[in-house]
């Protein structure tokens, strides 16, 4: 599988292009802008765009999305909690997307926005909102915030450690670095400690 | 992205090397693997795809090249010369730097969550996207750093210095500071 980023400048969102090594056909997460860059990033690598993927509602995450529509003309996946003004395909947690000659696990993990979805590709996690680099997605409220919490816990902290996460915003993480450094996720016993050791063993 | 199959080694988690079904340290061919990893790190050519987890490298110089989609965790390198390469999207993530010169480095989105790093000098390098999340730095220097939106959150920051960087965008959340200098840097434009 091949991954590429572009980032945004508009939004500050990360925007995702996906493909399969031996497929020519490709998908973005999070169409947030679409510039020039993203547009090379495409076409130099001979990609065919044929999917779009949305984590979850929010404008900064899809604004680019009426433009690569005009180009590419795309079928557009989304939650099926979500209600848009275009058509899209709505899907479920726990599904089993075949996009691209590539399987997508729709996971859903509301708080951050109730239609929050996170995309499993191969140990490949799009969290968008939900879980970023050190830190949780932005929630209206406690009650919220408590439903992120174990929705992340329950959803995505028992995945493969070494699984990699592509956030919507900031930079690159794992599973693994999440558990011992997110200052979000401490409250949650297990992972308290193992932080509490990490040091204390060297 | 690199291969992420795993180890054949019953109960072993961790990627594998290259093409083969088992990770660096379950491989019964340990020393090829690490002088293949050597070969290509000094090659001009550019390391995409690439994984090696668990491996130790010493004194050697990358020429200028770039080092793609490569998952290097868990390695151990000493008195290494990473000067003018170019990691993106990269995992470094628990790795010990020793002695490590990183000078006029792009990183972008690259992973260096977890390490320890001693003596290293990344002064003059444009970092950004770049995960520091974790990381533990005695006399490291980073001055004259574009750091925009990396992340340095939860680390143990120990004689190290960050002057004259832009720190737009940064995270020094929850970070333990011990004689770190930011002269001269907008740290009132991190998230702090």
């Amino acid at each position: 599988m091949n991954i590429y980023q572009h980032f945004s400048v508009v939004g500050f969102c990360n925007t995702y292009l996906v493909a399969s090594k031996k497929h020519g056909e490709a998908l973005l997460i999070d169409p947030g802008h679409v510039d020039l860059e993203l547009i090379n990033l495409i076409e130099s690598n001979n990609y065919k765009l044929k999917h779009v993927l949305l984590t979850h509602r929010h404008l900064s995450h899809r604004e680019g999305l009426g433009t690569l529509q005009k180009i590419y003309g795309l079928s557009v996946h989304g939650s099926s909690f979500s209600s848009y003004d275009f058509p899209y395909q709505p899907v479920d947690d726990r599904q089993i997307l075949n996009l691209c000659d590539m399987e997508i696990e729709v996971i859903h993990v509301p708080g951050h926005s109730l239609d929050s979805m996170v995309y499993k590709i191969d140990h490949a996690l799009f969290t968008g909102d939900t879980l970023m680099c050190g830190r949780i997605g932005s929630t209206p409220g406690y009650r919220e915030q408590t439903l992120l919490i174990n929705s992340i816990n329950q959803r995505l902290m028992g995945l493969d450690e070494n699984s990699l996460i592509f956030p919507g915003h900031g930079t690159a993480t794992k599973i693994r670095i999440e558990r011992m450094f997110n200052h979000d996720l401490l409250q949650l016993g297990t992972i308290q400690t193992e932080r509490e050791h990490w040091r204390d063993e060297e | 992205m690199f291969n992420f199959m795993t180890c054949a080694h019953p109960g072993c988690r961790t990627y594998i090397c290259e093409d083969g079904p088992f990770c660096f340290r379950h491989s019964p061919n340990q020393e090829e693997l690490r002088s293949r990893c050597i070969q290509l790190l000094q090659s001009e050519s550019a390391m995409v795809d690439y994984s090696l987890t668990g491996s130790e490298f010493e004194d050697l110089k990358l020429p200028k090249k770039e080092i793609i989609a490569s998952n290097l965790a868990w390695c151990t390198f000493r008195n290494i010369d990473f000067s003018h390469t170019t990691l993106i999207n990269t995992f470094f993530d628990f790795c010990l730097f020793d002695r490590c010169t990183f000078n006029g480095i792009l990183s972008r989105y690259a992973v260096f969550s977890g390490s320890k790093m001693i003596d290293c000098d990344f002064s003059g390098s444009i970092i950004i996207h770049t995960n520091f999340c974790g990381v533990d730095t005695y006399r490291c220097n980073f001055n004259d750093c574009d750091l925009y939106f990396s992340t340095f959150n939860s680390s143990y920051l120990r004689d190290t210095s960050f002057e004259d960087c832009n720190l737009k965008k940064a995270d020094f959340v929850h970070t333990d500071q011990r004689r770190v200098s930011l002269r001269y840097s907008n740290y009132e434009e991190t998230r702090h």
